[in-house]
């Protein structure tokens, strides 16, 4: 027996005992099999699209102009249209007593939904608190001026987008080949057909969408229409982008194995290929990159020079990883059904587990968890009871703003 | 061509399969590819990914409409190339790949594996005392949470080394127990 034959003979004995193990193929296999079919003929009957790209090269060097254009003045002068005649001092009063009311965990709630309402008018408190806070460095009260920062981002988002003020919920249903958009019954807000292959769908700060299309290796930036605003396409079957702060995107080209950060011009301005087919990747708040890589089954956190900061290994089927708040990550493995919390040691503080094929999942501001979950988006307590459900064909990516 | 085709590039040539057609495609060949591609390395958590997008460009391809054996040739033909196009290129051996389908067209072809699955349990079974632990403790066997080499130190009370010797032998032994029962 000659060595390839041995090593051939091995590689079934293992194969053979892990089956013994329980190794199984998931129990909707074939049902996704059928489904992402269905998807595959929906992108080659909508390829026109992918022709039309050129011609909206134009549009998109146009569109960035104006935005950029746009965002400056908005930085210099913050607009507040929505009640001109309002004295400052006592709506800077009223900021600061919702700021306050944010290290209190019974007012936290009703002091984010205070500031986000607010708008434009309460960015500098909330930006001069958050200044503060980090000098002082008490975590209970930076995460909750963290999170009502960012709830206050999603709410100037949806007015720049002409949405709804409430809440919404992106969900990206890969089988449907759409991308929803949800009120807080549930209800449809928009919808964008067409998106094929949709694995993952953002808010913008300019109330655009950003979508992940991994059947056509796209990311594409649109309207609420639809109409394309700006696209990526270097791309090899992606599952993830997201619009940073600085306008550029980072992408997880997920079988180009590399995270890329892409400028509004098209240029890749970082990366990192090291030995990784990343599923999900987030710009941490330090500048470091947060990413699930599942061809080592870990979640690696790497610097803007490519060194690794932070490693989580074991983590089978990594789909998702996020870095909240209090700086734990939350861990989404699609083949065990489980979201997992993990503190910066690396030990698991939290587990939601019983879920089916779960792809995606973020902790809200309520400190519950919204999981999408094939059939489904749900959201969890923090003791693992289910509060909301909404069903879909194949959600795959879920994302409350 | 293959190797340079995308699902979408397969989508773009061909229509899709009849419903039925597909239905009877996976219901016969799922377990099976699903196998193979564990025999070729893959891990578990990502071979339904991979066999999924395997099955996708044979029902775009039209391999539903073959002969039931040469629609798993394709599929398995797929599978591999997906699998090596989701790997570090230089870390698999063709040799060693081309032995795999040597092997599968053997002994697992005409059965999708069961055979196979049988004889390994029934192998298994003649396994006693620390050997038999020692693959259900790595392999996770009869509901024991699978565990490394070092848990198995801890738990057989024995050295690294010791280990290792032993889940030789015990490999050797079902890798033999297991062609035995097959031929």
């Amino acid at each position: 027996m000659n060595d390839s034959i041995l090593a051939a003979h091995e590689h079934r004995l293992d194969a053979l005992l892990a089956e013994l193990g329980g190794a199984q193929p998931a129990e909707d296999l074939s049902a996704r099999i059928r489904m992402a079919a269905a998807t595959a003929r929906g992108a080659r009957r909508g390829s026109w699209l992918m022709a039309a790209g050129v011609l909206l090269g134009v549009a998109v060097v146009t569109g960035l102009a104006f935005w950029k254009r746009d965002s400056a003045q908005q930085a210099i002068a913050p607009t507040d249209t929505q009640d001109p005649d309002k004295k400052p001092e006592p709506r800077n009063q009223a900021f600061e007593r919702l700021i306050r009311d944010l290290e209190l965990p019974e007012r936290r709630q009703a002091a984010i939904v205070g500031l986000n309402t607010a708008g434009n008018a309460a960015t500098s408190a909330l930006a001069a608190a958050l200044a503060a806070e980090q000098t002082r460095g008490r975590p209970e009260a930076l995460a909750g001026l963290h999170q009502a920062w960012v709830g206050f981002d999603f709410a100037a988002a949806k007015a720049a987008g002409g949405l709804p003020a409430g809440r919404l919920e992106l969900i990206a249903d890969y089988s449907d080949n759409r991308i929803l958009g949800v009120n807080a019954d549930g209800e449809k807000v928009f919808e964008l057909k067409e998106v094929f292959g949709a694995w993952d769908a953002e808010l913008t700060p300019r109330g655009t969408i950003l979508i992940t299309e991994f059947s056509v290796s796209r990311v594409q930036e649109v309207d609420l229409k639809g109409n394309a605003v700006w696209a990526f396409e270097d791309l090899k079957n992606p599952y993830d982008a997201d619009r940073l702060g600085n306008g550029n995107t980072l992408i997880a080209d997920t079988f180009g194995s590399r995270v890329i950060e892409v400028n509004p011009v098209g240029e890749i301005v970082w990366q990192y290929d090291k030995d990784i087919r990343p599923f999900d990747v987030d710009r941490l708040r330090d500048g470091n990159t947060l990413i699930a890589d599942v061809l080592q089954d870990r979640v690696l956190e790497v610097t803007k020079d490519g060194k690794i900061a932070w490693e989580l290994k074991g983590l089978n089927n990594v789909h998702d990883a996020d870095r909240l708040p209090n700086g734990n990550t939350l861990v989404t493995l699609r083949g065990k059904g489980v979201v997992l919390e993990f503190d910066a040691a690396g030990e698991q503080v939290w587990k939601l587990e019983g879920l089916s094929s779960p792809s995606d999942a973020d902790r809200l501001p309520n400190g519950n968890t919204i999981v999408a979950e094939n059939t489904r988006v749900r959201e969890f307590d923090a003791s693992g009871q289910e509060v909301y459900r909404k069903e879909m064909t194949w959600a795959v990516e879920v994302g409350r703003y | 061509m293959l190797l340079t085709m995308t699902v979408e590039d397969v989508a773009h040539e061909l229509d899709a399969a009849p419903t039925d057609a597909a239905d009877t495609l996976i219901r016969r060949h799922l377990r099976g590819v699903w196998r193979y591609c564990l025999m070729l390395g893959a891990r578990p958590g990502t071979i339904d990914d991979l066999v999924q997008e395997a099955f996708v460009i044979a029902l775009q391809k039209g391999a539903a409409g073959l002969e039931p054996a040469a629609t798993g040739a394709f599929l398995r033909r797929t599978a591999r190339f997906l699998f090596l196009r989701s790997q570090r290129r230089s870390a698999h051996d063709p040799k060693l790949l081309d032995a795999i389908d040597e092997l599968w067209a053997r002994d697992h072809d005409d059965d999708h594996g069961e055979r196979a699955v049988a004889a390994a349990r029934g192998c298994v079974e003649l396994l006693d005392g620390r050997s038999k632990l020692a693959v259900e403790i790595t392999y996770g066997i009869g509901g024991s949470p699978p565990g490394g080499r070092n848990d198995l130190a801890t738990k057989l009370e024995m050295k690294e080394n010791g280990v290792k010797t032993l889940l030789q032998r015990t490999r050797k032994f079902l890798r033999e127990c297991i062609e035995r029962r097959l031929s």
